[in-house]
């Protein structure tokens, strides 16, 4: 049921009407660092933190910013719409009295709620659009001439025809083959322990030849890899390589895919690993930082007296994520 | 972007190698790669610049046309070059399928699948300029840098509990709202549907957003029944400039010598790739020793068995036994091959997330709908499990790096005098 007046008698912000675009701007960073003393109460707080999520907050607005953050604020705009319900089914007895009778909670109506009559058309010839699209093929004239001038653009090149693999193509390549180690080490801690009977072992033999012929072809391919990343140097601008673009099948890029998820565990185990993933690189990418910059400075300059405690304090950040400390003891005699 | 959007005019005068349209076009393809490749472009950089981001574009992607790397940076000449560079582009990247689909209006909750490196900003150029030197004024603290980390780390603390907490409200409204979506396909609303059903007045942007994209995508139905026309007109380009060619043949000598500007230029990208392979060349070479003493073990234990009971075994029909052993190892091992090879349904960008039971019974089944094509679906399974792959390995290459750390810090601390270091 839509109701305009209705849904905001819980508290939610009374500034339904104007347009709050700047303020939802800003209150999502007010949110943001407040947020870990009360995420595990949040739901339940939520009424009183209600007029940062005023609804004056067009998605539409929104396409351009990434989409993590489009979904982390419409996920604190609906904190105020749930924080009703989820506070209701919190207490006991969750169809109990609504103090705002008419709206119900999303849990109670949500199966019945429909969509507006315009967005649901506008969706409609929106998806029957993207089917069409997803569809249509080229016809048999365009993919010939087009066939013919890409062709004919390759040979009006004045040099001989590529020999190694182009940039994006290396890159691509590389990508595949970074999950490659860890699944083969999969393999082959499968094989360690010692079968009990003969055929067993036979067949932990065979996997683990298989596995050697694997790696070594893997070996082989990044060889060449390497060989083709030096060859591409010549012509390369160094002043601004893009972000590495991604190279994804066109013909599938029309279907918008569904990521399907089967409960309330996978979905916090997928954000999870996402987030730990992200973080990993971003670890990488600061240890490396950090080694240039701080081992320079223990290995090329003299020792000055207060080195043994930036010794000590690198260590720690190079070498246990800031968690624990070598133990410095000065190498000398008792009187 | 208005300002990037050629007049069709621009066309027809590249084609004519009119040196009015060479600016347009250029900016015409900053503009599309820059989408591509993911950055937000700035209208505002200079327009050397912009030639030169094309440029390292064009390259990566395996353009070859010299003549192209050779126009000049002021945007002064070149169209027809421009042109048929951004016909090759319109093919070789599908342009317009790629655009159509990056700018796509977000109506669900959207979240990315693939595992590639978030697009880092280069820390490596930067830090060569800010840091100061260490003289004694400049010196950073140490200590700053340890707070820095502390810091960061309960940033990723705080990030994770909000997901977590976001997570708990997506599931919620996709469990409360299941059944309602117009698109069975889909089942159950986003957020920004559910909000949409409270206030529509709101959404107003979001609606137009739709309109516009779908007769976006009808423009580009009626594209693709033109098709052929636009390759047919391309080709006479190439024959115009095939006709112009013969006559200037001896210049092309002089352009081979110049193909290969300085090789001297550090590569930045090719350094990144080539430690890259290093690393991992290195894991599987670690590994690949273990494998070969495992197997040089494992054969001979083997070997020694089997000639003690060779009679024995083939009474018993070892043989027989031992081809379908390997064929099932064979099997086995198939899955691992087809890892090594690139994925060709690799799925970068965005997924729509959907909340769907598992039930054989149910109707939907996986990615299969009755009443449409079929939708490309991933679950959710697949792709944990992928991540945790990927996490694995990052963890391993983490720690690689502490251990080469540990080394560097062992040899220093041999340096030091009058202090012993004992490690945790």
């Amino acid at each position: 049921p839509r109701t305009s007046g209705k849904s905001s008698s819980k508290g939610v912000a009374s500034k339904q009407g104007g347009s709050q675009r700047t303020a939802t701007g800003s209150a999502t960073e007010v949110c943001a660092p407040a947020e870990p003393q009360k995420t595990l109460g949040l739901s339940k707080s939520a009424p009183n933190e209600q007029q940062s999520f005023s609804g004056g907050h067009s998605a539409g607005g929104k396409n351009s910013i990434a989409a993590g953050q489009e979904l982390f604020d419409a996920g604190k705009k609906s904190c105020g719409f749930l924080g009703e319900s989820s506070k209701k089914e919190d207490t006991a007895g969750a169809s109990g009295k609504s103090p705002s009778p008419g709206t119900g909670t999303l849990q109670e109506k949500g199966c019945q709620l429909k969509l507006p009559l315009p967005y649901r058309k506008a969706y409609s010839r929106n998806s029957r659009a993207w089917e069409k699209c997803h569809l249509c093929h080229t016809s048999a004239d365009a993919a010939a001439a087009r066939a013919r001038f890409m062709e004919r653009i390759q040979t009006t090149v004045s040099f001989p025809s590529r020999l190694w693999a182009h940039p994006a193509e290396i890159e691509e390549e590389l990508r595949v083959l970074q999950d490659v180690p860890s699944r083969l080490r999969q393999y082959v801690e499968a094989e360690t322990a010692d079968p009990p009977t003969l055929q067993g072992e036979y067949e932990s033999l065979l996997t683990l030849e298989g596995l050697q012929t694997t790696v070594a072809e893997c070996l082989q391919k990044l060889h060449l890899l390497r060989a083709d990343c030096t060859g591409d140097v010549g012509s390369c601008s160094p002043a601004c390589v893009p972000a590495r673009g991604q190279t994804c099948d066109t013909a599938g890029v029309l279907a918008l895919p569904l990521l399907c998820y089967s409960s309330f565990q996978e979905l916090r185990d997928l954000f999870a690993l996402k987030l730990q993933v992200s973080m990993l690189h971003q670890e990488i990418a600061l240890q490396k930082v950090l080694m240039a910059e701080l081992l320079p400075v223990l290995e090329l300059s003299p020792c000055p007296e207060g080195s043994a405690r930036l010794f000590r304090a690198i260590h720690t950040q190079l070498c246990q994520r800031g968690r624990s400390f070598p133990v410095l003891v000065r190498d000398e005699l008792g009187d | 972007p208005a300002r990037a959007r050629p007049a069709p005019d621009t066309l027809r005068r590249a084609r004519f190698d009119r040196p009015q349209a060479s600016l347009d076009f250029w900016r015409l393809l900053y503009a599309l790669l820059k989408q591509i490749h993911g950055g937000r472009w700035t209208e505002s950089d200079a327009i050397d610049n912009q030639i030169g981001f094309v440029k390292s574009a064009l390259w990566y992607h395996g353009y070859d046309r010299p003549e192209l790397y050779q126009l000049p940076a002021d945007g002064s000449a070149g169209s027809r070059e421009l042109l048929l560079a951004f016909s090759w582009l319109l093919h070789r990247l599908g342009l317009l399928e790629r655009l159509l689909a990056r700018n796509r209006v977000k109506t669900g909750d959207e979240t990315s699948v693939c595992t590639c490196e978030d697009d880092l900003p280069d820390i490596q150029k930067g830090t060569t300029e800010t840091m100061p030197e260490c003289g004694l004024e400049d010196r950073v603290d140490v200590r700053y840098l340890q707070w820095l980390n502390g810091r960061l780390r309960f940033q990723w603390q705080s990030l994770h509990a909000q997901h977590q907490e976001q997570c708990k409200l997506l599931h919620k409204i996709h469990l409360f709202t299941s059944g309602s979506h117009v698109d069975q396909v889909l089942g159950h609303f986003s957020v920004t549907e559910t909000d949409l059903v409270r206030q529509p007045e709101n959404y107003k942007q979001l609606l137009q957003l739709l309109e516009s994209e779908t007769m976006q995508l009808e423009a580009f139905l009626e594209w693709k029944q033109l098709e052929a026309v636009y390759w047919q007109w391309m080709e006479t380009v190439l024959d115009n400039m095939a006709e112009e060619g013969n006559m200037c043949k001896s210049q092309n000598t002089h352009v081979e010598k110049r193909r290969l500007p300085k090789l001297t230029s550090y590569c930045h990208w090719a350094d990144n790739l080539t430690g890259q392979i290093d690393r991992l060349s290195k894991d599987l070479m670690t590994l690949q020793d273990r494998l070969h003493n495992l197997v040089a073990h494992r054969k001979a234990a083997w070997c020694e068995k089997v000639k003690a009971r060779e009679e024995e075994l083939q009474k018993e029909g070892f043989p027989t036994t031992a081809r379908k052993i390997q064929e099932s190892v064979e099997l086995k091992l198939l899955d691992l091959t087809r890892l090594c090879a690139p994925k060709e349904n690799k799925m970068h960008g965005l997924c729509r997330l959907v909340l769907r039971s598992k039930h054989p019974a149910s109707k939907a089944g996986f990615g299969q709908c009755v009443s449409k094509e079929p939708v490309s679906a991933v679950s959710a399974t697949e792709v944990i499990r992928e991540l945790r792959m990927r996490e694995a390995s990052l963890q391993r290459e983490l720690e690689q790096l502490r251990e080469e750390c540990r080394h560097r810090l062992d040899a220093v601390a041999e340096g030091l005098d009058g202090v012993i270091c004992i490690s945790p």
